[in-house]
């Protein structure tokens, strides 16, 4: 089934965040716009600071008090949460969206055992008895690798492996449309990371399940996303079908990222990208990635390039069409 | 480790305090000039029958050792030995007043523990809001009001005004045979009193509460709470309060004596046969076998209740009940025993035990036995001795000072001001421990130290002796130890100087912390101006009539306070005015200006009427505000003058308007006040102000001269403890240990023993004096201080660039002072502010038992004479109210700087 044809679970447009500080207002996210569709895995990728985690944040109502969304909307199933109100909010959390937090080590609340805590979340939002919560939370452990006889334990009593994966069933316990998986792996070892890719490609081959993928290893991307969307800088610089994106990138941003990562295969130099991600109090004028981009022009640096369509491969750069392999 | 392993290392170590106390409890006693023997015969009550028996069963005729076994045992076994006054043993009476006492702790404890953690709970919740403001205030105040007071202020407002409550003590004799009555009467005697305790600790639990909350919302779990669509009560009370709760438990267990604190003013004030009565009467009549049990019986009390405590945080806190021992395991030094043991310092110690010993049994050989072990360990440290010296003495070089001047002027000032301290102490102690000139040079040192006094003192010398005298007391001159003092702390400011004014700016914008700096401010003025804003002597006796109520102002003066009010206020509403409608506000040169020209005023006011009263305090205080004053002017001209554009805004104006009528009022009211204190005694004698007390002696003057006392006491006490909690949790946070171990076992036993307690009895044991009272204070508040600084000792440890210094070679004491103690500084500054709150509680409440020096003016003795005369029930309202006020005032300014500094400092109260 083509992208475009599938039910869009959520669809975020012109997303404009900003964080008001004492040094000033922070620009973390502008014209941010993508589709999530149904049973399809987005990754979202980008250096620290670059407004993924903001972006998350914003979808699932959690941005601090500074922070506040200057203009654009957020479609879930064709509804604006963002105009929804307490009671609405509270019902869509956890129920429509769900997500997975960076570094579950301080996740979870260490004086509550680790299956009353997806026993309450079930009874939020379900009004089903204590033991059909339980049984449906003991199922849930099996799935993700836990032994259950471990589901009466507390959280400083799990390894971090098992607090990750206890927190990606605590996810799905409410059966989400949509899981935002906040760096799920960058906490963990390699061996870890591995189950847990393991275990999420596993949730996608099984189920319905949609997930916004988030982390800044271009790898796991790789091995599980559909599709791809990488931001610099607060802004979308190119989004395609991962296959297309790894083979054909576009942007020099993203040409450059992919090289950077050393090669098994060849004698290839490692390649890196010169300078630091920008002030976003302040950030540079025209294209943001201009000062540390190696094809700049003077175009560059007056006007913004906007995120052109091709081949259902968007760009946001005025030159990608010259440079070319 | 099971429950029953955690149930019995923690009954061990209860015991363990217990027999501490008790150790404790014999030695104060026995610093009592003369054998506990003669004591006993001299005392009349006693029959002589009653005598040999006590002396049979306390050994009071045996050696020492063999006293302190039977002590022991004795009062471990509920033998308390014969009170003095009552004539009978002890445990009959201490009994039926323990389980009182208790019927008043308990209920109220309880009702403010849970209402303080509600206060705490909707403060953290709402950090910074309206709730949060309002709740600290609430919690601050009452933490600022000594019981006492509070009790005395009950009693005027709701028995004797309003005749709600019973005056009359409650006898719990009467009416015994009959039930009913006996609880109605029983409880209406109570009211009060758990009113006034159920204020006075609700201050402290709400702020244990909000601190531990806060802690716990900036932890991830609290999204992840969130994040599930949990409701907010839900949030706070499901996911965030069991987790605080943790910690708050072992808190509380710790502030416990701030119950046993309270209940015996509580006590006190309203005649209640509890244990604190109890104590009170045994300090009146220095019933010293009942001041023992007494002491005694309210350790083992507060011992027990933290051992529940402790339970509570075992059944709280899962990661300690279930599975997970948090045994880190203990590096195994190989020799450790070897290199602790090692043959210098067996030395030591045994010439310290040695010296005790001659202590204790041959006092008189002391001198002579301490300077031969000094020189003993001269001889034999020689080397390592003369190489330290030489080393300090080549970092005075010319070189390195040249070096200094032109880098690094701040530090020049610390390595100069250290010379001179180092040199003018060394001096100092020879000649006091040596007591060459005697024990009054030494305690004329002291007394000029803390601002008492002259130095030195006329020792009767002439001549070639009286020379040499001179040129001693030169070096050894307090006035050099203060200045070097100053020196060195300014040096430290000044070299950190970005952090200093960052922190320096952060507490300006907490407007809680400019509210108390002011206050503390205004107190400070009138320490220093005392003497011109006095109208009368305050010791003079009879001024006027005793008992006079307090004299209606003149016309034209009150007109002259009611107008500058006016304009004052009237400032205040446009500048609000200003602030609420948005309005653009004056530049910020233009309050600068304002202040400066304000405090140049006042200023100049106070030093010209200094001079007329020859005041040198007036004097020195108003050329300092003049200098403060002329800062602000100068620094807000120089702001002021690219800028002057924007004052030709109208926009600008109210905000103007009110700024310079605000000025203008407080110049107008400081200089009516003025004119009335000076002017009155004279152009309308008999004019007292606040009336006067039973000597005839004036009020206000005793107000305003009162301050000084719990000023200096304050400060002073503070300083001892700062500096003895500081080095103590240093090192015991530093070398960790067996030193650690042994050091927290101790401040263990000082946090359950409560202070005030020991303070009460050392007062009664030891001569009444201003030193005692700050020796006492200083003494025992520096557990809290050693645990705090450890604590970040500890944090600071791990993290790594300790080790890396260790790796370059830096040694043990570089390392704690040039990288500790930078790191631990702002905690410390943080935490001598409300040590400083805690030492000017104390010093109140001390005085008003009577324990402070009998000549002295203090706001504290002020409330003891006035409870001591029935002022209450004649409802002499203005010998109560004015020196309670004052303390509550002090202490709340003195509060706010602490909590809005701790707010900055402390690491944990970060924000998220």
């Amino acid at each position: 089934m083509s992208r475009s044809e599938a039910e869009v679970v959520l669809e975020v447009k012109d997303l404009k965040i900003s964080y008001q500080t004492k040094q000033g207002t922070v620009k973390a996210a502008e014209d941010v716009s993508f589709k999530i569709h149904c049973g399809e895995f987005v990754g979202l990728s980008g250096e620290s600071g670059c407004g993924k985690t903001t972006t998350a944040m914003a979808i699932m109502h959690l941005l601090p008090k500074e922070g506040f969304v200057e203009n654009g909307k957020i479609l879930f199933k064709d509804k604006n949460i963002l105009d929804f109100n307490t009671k609405e909010v509270q019902d869509y959390l956890w129920r429509d969206v769900s997500m997975i937090f960076q570094g579950a080590m301080n996740a979870l609340n260490p004086v509550h055992r680790v299956i009353n805590q997806m026993t309450t979340a079930i009874r939020i939002h379900e009004n089903i008895t204590e033991d059909e919560a339980r049984q449906r939370s003991l199922e849930l452990i099996e799935s993700v690798g836990i032994d259950v006889s471990r589901a009466g334990a507390y959280p400083h009593e799990m390894s971090g492996g098992m607090k990750q994966r206890l927190m990606i069933a605590l996810s799905l316990v409410c059966h989400p449309s949509l899981v935002i998986a906040d760096e799920p792996t960058t906490a963990l070892d390699v061996m870890v990371q591995a189950q847990i890719m393991e275990l999420l490609r596993q949730l996608r081959h099984r189920t319905n399940l949609s997930m916004l993928l988030i982390t800044h290893d271009l790898s796991v991307i790789a091995e599980t996303c559909d599709y791809a969307i990488i931001m610099y800088a607060g802004r979308i610089t190119e989004a395609a079908k991962t296959e297309q994106l790894f083979k054909n990138p576009r942007h020099p941003y993203t040409r450059k990222l992919i090289s950077s990562f050393p090669s098994i295969l060849s004698d290839k130099e490692i390649d890196f990208i010169p300078g630091n991600p920008p002030d976003l109090i302040n950030p540079p004028s025209g294209c943001r990635f201009h000062p540390r981009c190696d094809h700049a022009v003077e175009r560059c640096k007056e006007e913004q390039p906007p995120l052109e369509e091709e081949e259902c491969h968007l760009v946001a750069c005025w030159r990608w069409h010259d440079i070319g392999d | 480790m099971g429950l029953r392993g955690t149930v019995v290392k923690r009954v061990i170590q209860a015991i363990i305090t217990i027999v501490i106390a008790l150790s404790i409890d014999f030695v104060f006693f026995h610093l009592l000039p003369g054998d506990p023997a003669s004591l006993l015969s001299r005392n009349p009550n006693i029959g002589e029958i009653v005598q040999e028996r006590i002396i049979q069963e306390f050994g009071l005729d045996q050696p020492l050792h063999i006293q302190y076994g039977m002590f022991l045992v004795n009062f471990l076994q509920g033998n308390l030995g014969v009170s003095f006054h009552f004539q009978t043993d002890v445990q009959n009476i201490i009994f039926p007043r323990l389980a009182n006492t208790l019927v008043l702790i308990l209920p109220a404890t309880i009702i403010s523990i849970l209402t303080g953690i509600w206060i705490g709970k909707k403060c953290a919740w709402k950090r910074e809001g309206r709730t949060d403001i309002v709740g600290l205030l609430i919690s601050l105040i009452t933490y600022s009001i000594p019981s006492f007071w509070l009790s005395m202020f009950f009693i005027m407002l709701f028995a004797v005004s309003l005749h709600l409550f019973p005056l009359t003590p409650w006898i719990p004799s009467a009416n015994i045979n009959n039930p009913p009555v006996f609880l109605m009467d029983m409880i209406s005697h109570l009211i009060l009193p758990w009113l006034v305790l159920w204020i006075a600790l609700i201050g402290v639990f709400a702020i244990i509460m909000r601190g531990a909350l806060l802690d716990v919302l900036s932890e991830d779990y609290m999204i992840t709470a969130k994040a599930k669509g949990r409701s907010e009560t839900d949030q706070l009370n499901k996911e965030a309060v069991p987790n605080a709760m943790i910690p708050v438990a072992t808190i509380i267990a710790l502030n416990l004596g701030a119950s046993v604190a309270g209940a015996l003013q509580v006590e006190v004030v309203f005649s209640y046969p509890g244990i604190g009565r109890l104590l009170w009467d045994g300090i009146i009549y220095r019933d010293y076998p009942l001041l023992q049990a007494t002491f005694f019986i309210i350790t083992v009390v507060i011992v027990a209740a933290n051992l529940i405590a402790d339970f509570m945080y075992y059944i709280l806190d899962p990661r300690i009940r279930v599975g997970t021992e948090f045994v880190i395991a203990e590096e195994k030094q190989q020799g450790l025993v070897r290199r602790w043991f090692s043959p210098h310092r067996v030395l030591i110690l045994s010439l310290l035990v040695l010296n005790l010993g001659v202590y204790l049994a041959y006092p008189a050989y002391l001198l002579g036995s301490l300077t031969i072990s000094v020189l003993l360990i001269i001889a034999l440290k020689l080397r390592p001795i003369a190489l330290l010296v030489i080393e300090r003495a080549r970092s005075y070089r010319p070189e390195v000072l040249r070096f200094l001047w032109a880098q690094h002027r701040p530090r020049l000032l610390v390595h100069v001001s250290s010379l001179f301290l180092t040199v003018n102490l060394l001096f100092f102690s020879i000649l006091s421990l040596s007591t060459f000139y005697g024990s009054e040079w030494t305690v004329s040192w002291l007394a000029a130290f803390i601002g008492i006094g002259g130095f030195p003192p006329d020792m009767g010398l002439s001549g070639l002796a009286l020379s040499i005298m001179n040129l001693l007391s030169i070096i050894t001159h307090p006035a050099i130890t203060q200045l070097s003092l100053l020196g060195i702390v300014i040096g430290l400011l000044l070299s950190r100087r970005k952090r200093t004014m960052g922190m320096l700016k952060q507490f300006i914008s907490s407007p809680l912390g400019i509210a108390g700096t002011i206050t503390v401010a205004v107190f400070v003025c009138m320490a220093v101006f005392g003497d011109i804003l006095a109208p009368y002597n305050p010791q003079q006796h009879l001024t006027g009539l005793p008992y006079r109520r307090p004299s209606p102002l003149p016309e034209d003066q009150f007109i002259l306070i009611l107008s500058s009010v006016g304009v004052f206020l009237s400032g205040v509403v446009v500048w609000l005015f200003t602030k609420i409608k948005k309005r653009q506000p004056a530049p910020s040169f233009i309050g600068k200006l304002a202040l400066g020209a304000l405090l140049l005023f006042v200023g100049a006011l106070f030093s010209i009427e200094s001079v007329g009263q020859s005041s040198t305090n007036g004097i020195a205080g108003g050329i300092g505000l003049c200098g403060i004053g002329l800062y602000f002017v100068v620094s807000g001209y120089l702001r002021g003058r690219g800028n002057l554009r924007s004052l030709a805004h109208r926009e600008t104006l109210p905000s103007l308007l009110g700024i310079l009528f605000i000025a203008a009022g407080l110049a107008m009211l400081v200089l009516s006040i003025l004119a009335i204190v000076t002017t009155n005694p004279t152009s309308y004698p008999g004019f007292h102000v606040l009336g006067t007390d039973q000597l005839g002696r004036d009020v206000f003057s005793q107000l305003i001269i009162g301050v000084r006392i719990t000023l200096i006491i304050g400060l002073v006490a503070t300083t001892i403890t700062m500096g003895i909690g500081t080095l103590i949790g240093l090192f015991a946070g530093y070398y960790g240990g067996l030193a650690d171990s042994v050091l927290m076992r101790f401040t263990d036993v000082f946090f359950v023993i409560p202070g005030l307690v020991i303070m009460l009895i050392l007062g009664a044991i030891l001569p009444p004096s201003i030193y005692t009272l700050i020796f006492i204070i200083g003494i025992f508040s520096w557990p809290s201080t050693a645990r705090i600084v450890r604590g970040q000792v500890l944090t600071i440890k791990e993290r790594g660039y300790i080790e890396r210094v260790r790796a370059v070679g830096g040694g043990s004491f570089y390392i704690i002072g040039k990288h500790v103690l930078p790191a631990v500084a702002p905690l410390i500054v943080a935490n001598t502010v409300l040590v400083t709150a805690y030492a000017i509680l104390s010093e109140v409440v001390l005085d008003f038992f009577g324990l402070g020096e009998p000549n002295m003016i203090s706001w504290g003795t002020m409330l003891y004479q006035a409870f001591g005369s029935g002022a209450m029930s004649s409802n002499l309202w203005w010998l109560v109210f004015p020196p309670g006020i004052l303390v509550v005032l002090l202490l709340l300014g003195v509060s706010l700087m602490g909590y809005a500094m701790d707010e900055i400092a402390n690491p944990r109260l970060r924000r998220r």
